[in-house]
């Protein structure tokens, strides 16, 4: 026999027994053994996938229409002024606010998710040619492949030999996870090299790398999840303020960690989860404001 | 085949959760890229493709109906083919396992397969696209007729044809070499 069945294995196949097969059972046994040439892993695929379901699309008919009215502003705008032609060399912006995510392709096909409070900016007409970009905040890339992409931030780079990562970048805190492929992180002159389920930390200057976290847990605040492993408190609230677009003040959370996992909940429903365990109370002023007390028996 | 147990389990819900829809990669991803990939020979097409009925399965999935499902995302791939789908001309470019787990016992041998193996995708990649998917989808998926008929919602009778049809095409222009 070629092949067994349904599972493609080949026992040896001898030219005796080659030759024994009408052409018919040569072509339908041969074909059994094809496979199919793929882009991308399985993996990656179901990274892509994820990333893509975690942003809402807009009907398209509608975005049609409003590419119509933009188009025909756009063309009058160029018409009446070409100073606006100078506007095509500025780099392009693209910004979130508070308790706001977004996504968009680069001209060269790559994917970003932004998540609250961040900003990407990046030369719209030199991109394809030279993949460099400056981040603020906090973003997912899915790179497409192809020459060196680059992300700059104020604490260090990022340089991508693969195809997804998260980058984080605010004040003092810098922080890269890799999903799939390869990534190259330098700050301060030093560097290192991620792989997937991996992910490095500026700390004291210096990066250092963790492994052994689960790439399911990476990046999960594209679906709205948070796992946050002994974090201060203040930054846990600093999160919150960027994904509620609220102030979150108060004393006795200082120097205080907190380990825990949030999934698309209510504010309120955040806040007892924290507070509760921790001796903190809270309460909610105009709707935005959130001062954190201690709770007093 | 074992995938149809799974599906059974979610039977009495309408919609499925993020859990099920995890499920519904895990199972169909490949053979819906196969089934693109039978069509047009293109891989970045397939991929596009692939993504985007997943995405718009995810996107209607209160609605769906799990046992109609597999079908459904035969549909849709189909019919975003239709829409994306530049005619060029197919050319497969398939790996075959007998060069991976293998060895020969004359290099003339390798070479006859070879050749065999080259003009076997040269004629596949000739048939006309309907018998080739379903063909392929026969040989490289191993799905029953009945599976394939359910799949892209034509009758047995008609699976039945086109295999037939395909096979003569391909004997046809082999028995020319072999």
């Amino acid at each position: 026999m070629f092949y067994h069945g349904g599972h493609k294995k080949v026992s040896e196949l001898s030219k005796q027994v080659f030759d024994s097969f009408t052409p018919e059972e040569k072509i339908q046994r041969f074909a059994s053994g094809y496979s199919i040439p793929k882009k991308y892993t399985k993996e990656e695929s179901f990274q892509h996938l994820r990333a893509k379901m975690a942003v809402q699309r807009k009907p398209e008919k509608q975005s049609r229409r409003i590419i119509y009215y933009w188009a025909a502003a756009a063309s009058v705008l160029l018409i009446i002024s070409f100073v606006s032609v100078f506007a095509v060399f500025a780099p392009t912006k693209v910004l979130t606010a508070n308790g706001e995510h977004t996504a968009f392709d680069l001209p060269d096909g790559s994917e970003v998710f932004l998540n609250a409070g961040s900003k990407i900016k990046y030369a719209e007409r030199s991109f394809k040619q030279k993949r460099v970009l400056k981040l603020q905040g906090e973003a997912f890339f899915l790179v497409q492949k192809g020459s060196p992409f680059l992300i700059k931030t104020s604490r260090g780079t990022v340089e991508i030999l693969g195809t997804s990562l998260n980058v984080f970048s605010r004040d003092n805190r810098f922080e890269v996870s890799c999903l799939t492929g390869k990534v190259k992180v330098s700050s301060n002159g030093h560097s290192e090299i991620i792989t997937p389920g991996e992910r490095t930390a500026l700390e004291n200057g210096t990066l250092v790398k963790y492994s052994g976290e689960p790439v399911d847990n990476m990046a999960t605040w594209r679906f709205g999840v948070y796992h946050f492993v002994q974090t201060p408190l203040i930054s846990i609230f600093d999160e919150l303020e960027r994904q509620f677009d609220v102030k979150i003040y108060g004393t006795g959370f200082e120097n205080r960690l907190f380990t825990g996992n949030f999934s698309n909940q209510k504010l309120n429903e955040i806040l007892d989860t924290i507070c509760l365990p921790m001796g903190l109370a809270y309460e909610i002023k105009d709707g935005n404001k959130v001062r954190i007390y201690k709770k007093t028996e | 085949m074992a995938i149809q147990v799974s599906l059974k389990k979610d039977k009495t819900a309408a919609g499925i959760d993020a859990e099920a829809f995890e499920r519904l990669f895990e199972s169909y991803y490949e053979e819906i890229q196969h089934y693109i990939y039978y069509k047009c020979s293109d891989t970045d097409l397939t991929e596009d493709i692939a993504q985007e009925t997943f995405l718009k399965i995810w996107e209607i999935r209160e609605t769906i109906r799990p046992e109609t499902v597999r079908a459904l995302l035969y549909t849709i791939a189909g019919n975003l083919f239709v829409n994306k789908y530049k005619h060029n001309k197919v050319v497969m470019k398939m790996n075959h396992s007998v060069w991976s787990e293998q060895s020969f016992e004359t290099p003339e041998f390798e070479m006859e397969l070879k050749e065999f193996d080259q003009h076997l995708q040269r004629a596949i990649s000739g048939l006309n696209e309907k018998n080739r998917v379903v063909f392929l989808m026969n040989r490289i998926d191993n799905m029953t007729y009945v599976e394939i008929a359910q799949n892209l919602g034509i009758t047995v009778k008609a699976v039945e044809k086109r295999m037939k049809k395909a096979l003569e095409s391909l004997r046809s222009q082999i028995e020319l070499k072999f």
